[in-house]
């Protein structure tokens, strides 16, 4: 159940005021002018097939119809390759812009999609639970993004909110640049008073068209749908979602926070006909990105991280799949990024918790990357310490 | 006996079906006592779609073979496109033609709760017989519903118990088996729960036929743990044992409540209906007839509480205004901008729903969707250029005009009992600022429209 933004207010005035007190110095305000692009690959990508660790006979042991053939591999260091169909990041890994960030997971972890994806939205423990995203707490704990941005935050694509969920937040949802000429025939009306019912439902429609109104309004003063984003990208809803976002920071829409999506990770059967391709979608999108950031340059300015529910189980199971597993890689990469590898590789030598990998990096930590070396924000209440990826 | 006020049949109306109730619909509960209402939806469930099934289902689906030339695997796919938005185009023509929408409104029910995807089973033929599955038992009983559905074909290609095999096991359908058809997520069981009841679907196939059988070499018979019982189960055991837990009851009244009733989980009202439902050995219908009768669904600050559903928008808007499409594209197109495929559910967990319809995609997208109905409906009751006569574009989407004498009546209509007729609480737009230019549009287009 979420809170709608009247409950918000609501409970807000009633409840005696409960905030987590900011730790540390203050600090002069937050780079906004620094933009993240998130990525989620729903579903929960494989990563031993992703980025692979080609010299362990375990590995090819655990996976005798789905490995990767060692011959294949593009290789990251002497142990770890990635998928060839990742090859169009590997310009950025030559040149120092990509980060490899290894066993991404957390403790006790849960192997449910909705719960999974859940906990690392929240930015919670396995047993704790909250509605609110982790972006949308650092706005409410720490700094939020000046009120004349066009909007807290942008979903491009499916319109789950997911680390953006915040009560109050401004969270535009977008499809296409079509779909703002709409905001021009929205009636403008004011909120009925006395509508106290709880929830309420109402107030959650009239705020959302007041969101889009403002938000429309931002993103059309930029011209963005005539921007051109200098950079081939590829065919597919994937593609389309990283030319919007590119289109957005290049046309100059203030917008910290870009959220975009690549769904079909969940490969419990027939991997090897369905993770090559997401991963060749996947990279060439990311890659146009780049050289669209390049182009305007403004790739100094754009910090790009993916995320998942979680990895997928090391032994491939009998439909040529994998079933949920726990911890997986992830990548960052941008101008400032300090490419390399972070964290390690877990070892398939030693599975736990009902053969599942060991993780190395709290998930966390990934986020404290970019609350604190990224944004320069207060991260204590991530818990985790960043990875020192940032130049 | 007495005789309840128009809000709380128009109340009962639109929860039960999609959204708006026409004049007809409300109608057929005139001079009825509250429970005489009730009793007369939930005696109006067919199980049966009225419409007839698409041609193809008559013969056998067209299968992709290894040895098709490049040509002979774009024309299946092309052919299975088709056929797929056919399916999806079926389906709204049984919504706008029903004479029971709550037939329809609990087989989409259920089609959000054992979701299966277009996307993944990718042959129509299997989901047009899952749906035919889903209405069969919408308003019966949950555990033959549960049992049905998990040998259901679809479902065993859309969750890969199809071709899983004992020694590695899949676990896809065993996990939201649990998680979320019977007990919800971290209720009661285990990943060694998860683990032990995949192998017990283990050993299913497609055989020559396509038809589905068990094959013995490659089903796990060895002695099984799951709940703290060992035996050497198959999947009806299961399901079986599944079926004691009694938080299966109280997991599936809070969805039906969280769906049909409020947002807001009353946990007493709740707790009292699951075990009603419990005790009737998993009866819908005293169910869903308890839920209407509650007192929290019949308190009037009930009323207008919960977000309509695109489907709703879109089905239960043209059954309003009496426009029937005459190409389904208009509608398969609608259900996308407004983010509700059917048969394409975004994940097995279904769609959010609520408040989450609604976002700065959806709501513009919803309004220009009910802008051009209120568009159609100026040209067909103002005499526009040659009178009475809709555009070429209106027509594409609308069709020849009102389908009929209501429809004309409907649109003649008083504004204060126009608007008793589709607003679920008042307005909340001021009269005149929605811009549109005929009645309906301007009720239509109040936020209000969005809640039912």
């Amino acid at each position: 159940m979420k809170m709608n933004r009247r409950e918000f207010l609501t409970s807000a005035a009633l409840a005696p005021l409960v905030t987590v007190p900011f730790m540390g110095p203050a600090q002069a305000a937050a780079r906004w002018g620094r933009a993240v692009v998130l990525v989620e690959l729903k579903g929960g990508n494989d990563g031993l097939n992703t980025v692979v660790p080609y010299t362990d006979s375990t590995y090819y042991s655990l996976r005798p119809n789905i490995a990767v053939p060692k011959e294949t591999v593009l290789q990251l260091d002497e142990r770890l390759g990635l998928a060839k169909e990742l090859a169009p990041l590997m310009a950025l890994w030559d040149q120092g812009q990509l980060a490899v960030a290894l066993g991404v997971g957390y403790p006790d972890p849960n192997l449910s999609h909705f719960r999974g994806i859940q906990i690392w939205d929240t930015a919670t423990d396995s047993s704790e639970f909250s509605q609110r995203g982790w972006i949308g707490q650092l706005y409410d704990e720490v700094e939020a993004p000046p009120a004349e941005f066009a909007a807290d935050g942008m979903v491009l694509g499916r319109g789950v909110f997911g680390p953006l969920e915040a009560p109050g937040r401004r969270v535009m949802v977008l499809k296409n640049i079509g779909q703002l000429d709409a905001a021009a025939l929205l009636p403008t009306i004011a909120p009925a008073p006395g509508m106290a019912v709880d929830p309420n439902p109402l107030a959650h429609v009239l705020g959302v068209q007041q969101d889009f109104k403002s938000g429309a309004a931002a993103i059309l003063a930029k011209g963005v749908e005539n921007v051109d984003a200098k950079a081939s990208f590829p065919e597919g809803k994937f593609g389309l979602q990283m030319e919007l976002a590119a289109k957005m920071i290049a046309g100059g829409v203030q917008v910290p926070v870009i959220k975009v999506t690549l769904g079909g990770f969940d490969t419990h059967a027939a991997q090897v006909d369905e993770q090559p391709l997401l991963h060749a979608e996947l990279a060439s999108g990311l890659s146009a990105f780049a050289d669209s950031m390049r182009g305007h340059g403004m790739w100094d300015d754009v910090l790009v991280m993916t995320y998942a529910e979680f990895g997928r189980r090391p032994k491939e199971n009998g439909s040529g799949g994998t079933d949920h597993g726990t911890s997986a890689p992830h990548f960052l990469m941008g101008g400032r990024v300090k490419g390399g590898l972070y964290g390690e590789q877990p070892p398939l030598d030693d599975l736990v918790n009902r053969d599942n990998l060991q993780h190395r990096l709290h998930f966390r930590s990934l986020y404290a990357t970019v609350a604190q070396e990224w944004w320069g924000m207060d991260a204590s209440f991530l818990k985790e310490a960043p990875l020192g990826a940032i130049a | 006996m007495a005789i309840p006020t128009t809000d709380e049949i128009h109340h009962l109306a639109a929860r039960t079906g999609l959204g708006t109730p026409t004049q007809t619909e409300m109608n057929v509960l005139a001079g009825l006592t509250y429970d005489q209402a009730v009793d007369r939806l939930l005696g109006g469930f067919t199980g049966k779609a009225v419409m007839a099934p698409p041609d193809w289902m008559s013969v056998p689906p067209a299968r992709r073979t290894a040895n098709m030339t490049d040509e002979e695997k774009m024309a299946f796919q092309r052919l299975q496109g088709a056929n797929s938005r056919d399916l999806k185009g079926w389906w709204y023509g049984e919504m706008l033609n029903t004479t029971s929408p709550f037939t329809e409104s609990m087989t989409l029910f259920w089609h959000n709760h054992f979701t299966s995807s277009l996307k993944k089973v990718k042959t129509p033929n299997l989901l047009f017989l899952q749906n035919a599955t889903l209405r069969t038992h919408a308003l019966g009983n949950f555990g033959d519903m549960l049992r049905a559905v998990t040998f259901d074909p679809a479902m065993m290609v859309y969750l890969d118990t199809v071709n899983s095999k004992a020694g590695a096991p899949n676990e896809n359908f065993a996990r939201e088996l649990m998680e979320l058809f019977t007990l919800g997520e971290g209720q009661g069981y285990t990943e060694d729960d998860i683990r032990e009841a995949a192998r017990a679907f283990t050993g299913w196939r497609f055989d020559a036929d396509r038809q589905l059988v068990l094959k013995a070499r490659a089903h796990d018979k060895g002695q099984k743990l799951f709940f703290g019982r060992r035996g050497n189960f198959d999947g009806d055991d299961i399901i079986d044992i599944l079926l004691e837990q009694p938080r299966v009851a109280e997991y599936i009244t809070e969805k039906v409540w969280l769906n049909f009733v409020s947002a807001t989980p009353n946990l007493a009202e709740i707790a009292r209906l699951a075990t009603l439902f419990r005790d009737s050995g998993y009866e819908l219908k005293p169910l869903m007839r308890a839920m209407f009768l509650s007192d929290t669904f019949r308190d009037p600050a009930t009323q207008g509480t919960l977000v309509k559903s695109p489907t709703d928008l879109v089905v239960g808007t043209l059954r309003l205004v009496g426009f029937i499409p005459p190409d389904p594209s208009v509608l398969l197109a609608q259900g996308q901008n407004l983010g509700q495929e059917l048969f394409d559910p975004p994940d097995v967990k279904g769609w959010p729903g609520g408040v989450d319809w609604i976002n700065t995609a959806a709501l513009p997208a919803r309004y220009e969707w009910l802008r051009s109905i209120s568009n159609a409906i100026d040209q067909v009751t103002a005499p526009v250029r040659g009178g009475g006569r809709m555009s070429r574009a209106s027509r594409r989407i609308f069709g020849e005009g009102l389908k009929s004498e209501e429809a004309a009546a409907f649109m003649a209509m008083p504004p204060a009992l126009m608007a008793e007729l589709m607003l679920p609480i008042p307005r909340a737009a001021s009269p005149g600022t929605t811009g549109a230019k005929n009645p309906v549009g301007e009720l239509m287009l109040d936020p209000v429209f969005q809640l039912k």
